[in-house]
């Protein structure tokens, strides 16, 4: 693969790696303002 | 290595680090945002459906006898008391009083639902007329003051305020200092109390919420600590009363815990050994006119009263 080509690629799989992390935060802060406490405790992780 | 091989490398890694990062992410973080009930029981926090009265299949206390005629008293209250004044319109009204329509209850139905935030607004609005919550809210009572009305309190019974964590935290049991502590954000790691090394992540419920109120109560002059990023990551311990999570919200992902080593048990309860017990209220505006609300208050007093409240799972006055 030329160089030019293999960083368009590395940056892009980075932009888009970026922007979905930021959505996940986004919707989960969103979420979390509306969630049952009853339902968040019980879903804990161990 | 080839370059070639090298590069490929360099994608799949960098590609399988975001795969990996934002499923943990996702699985930890987001899944437990996600309710089990539809947006609207998430804001209602009971399924009203399964506690109607007049229903064939309803969880409510049902006992016929003379109903209440004329200008009927609107009710209303809290998630966690509904099973208990439904039992009681089922019982003292009419069904053709009661309107629910497409998961809601109409403007002109006798029985109403709006939580204990609605409630306290309603009932100092006119929209109410006997409401079933915890204590109010400093601002709740405010509210009612700039209205010129004053709140009529009236114990019908009693209730634990409990304290809930994970099924799976190492925790059975935490002293009124502790939870002070975790909550305030003195004590930040729950091997400080005896369990695993977690961060403590205190939840909190919207203000003015029964729950809430009396929570800012235990606290005393200590404030709730504010919600943090890291803490997210750590093991969480919440509150609530105790039929709403015994009687309406069972999951076997969450315990309650032993307050100074007394279990929220209906008998503790009884007994006076658990300490933190709350009174519930039938709630009206003082000097209503209206003999009808003095009318249903004496009949929720009474002994057969009393039975629908500790039949519900409450334990009466």
């Amino acid at each position: 693969m030329e160089d030019k080509k293999f960083y368009t690629t590395i940056l892009t799989i980075l932009a888009v790696g970026i922007v979905v992390t930021i959505a996940l935060l986004v919707i989960t802060s969103i979420l979390f303002k509306n969630v049952s406490m009853i339902t968040f405790i019980g879903k804990e992780l161990n | 290595m080839k370059k070639i091989t090298k590069q490929i490398f360099a994608i799949v890694g960098l590609v399988s680090f975001f795969v990996a990062f934002d499923g943990l992410f996702y699985v930890s973080l987001t899944n437990r945002c996600i309710n089990d009930f539809s947006p609207e029981m998430s804001a209602k926090s009971v399924e009203i459906s399964k506690f109607l009265p007049f229903s064939d299949e309803t969880g409510i206390v049902k006992k016929e006898g003379e109903k209440i005629t004329g200008n009927l008293p609107v009710i209303d209250g809290a998630a966690a008391l509904f099973p208990v004044f439904s039992s009681y319109v089922h019982r003292l009204y009419e069904e053709s009083t009661v309107k629910y329509v497409g998961g809601n209850f109409s403007s002109d139905s006798s029985l109403i639902y709006n939580n204990t935030r609605g409630a306290y607004k309603g009932i100092v609005d006119g929209i109410s007329d006997i409401i079933f919550c915890a204590r109010p809210s400093s601002d709740q009572l405010n509210y009612a003051k700039e209205k010129g009305v004053e709140l009529e309190l009236t114990p019908i019974g009693h209730e634990a305020f409990v304290f809930l964590v994970n099924s799976k935290n190492s925790v059975d049991s935490l002293t009124e200092g502790q939870i002070r502590g975790i909550f305030s954000g003195r004590i930040k790691m729950w091997n400080e109390v005896g369990g695993d090394y977690r961060i403590c992540y205190p939840l909190r419920r919207n203000e003015g919420s029964g729950s809430q109120t009396t929570m800012e109560k235990f606290m005393g002059d200590e404030k709730i600590v504010d919600r943090t990023l890291l803490g997210f990551l750590g093991q969480s311990i919440g509150f609530s009363f105790r039929y709403y999570v015994e009687g309406l919200n069972q999951s076997s992902g969450v315990k309650m815990i032993s307050v100074n080593g007394v279990s929220p048990s209906k008998d503790n309860i009884k007994n006076g050994t658990y300490p933190i017990i709350s009174d519930i209220y039938m709630v009206t505006r003082k000097g209503d006119t209206n003999p009808n609300v003095e009318l249903f208050k004496n009949y929720v007093l009474s002994e057969e009263g009393q039975e629908i409240l500790e039949e519900v799972g409450y334990v009466g006055l």
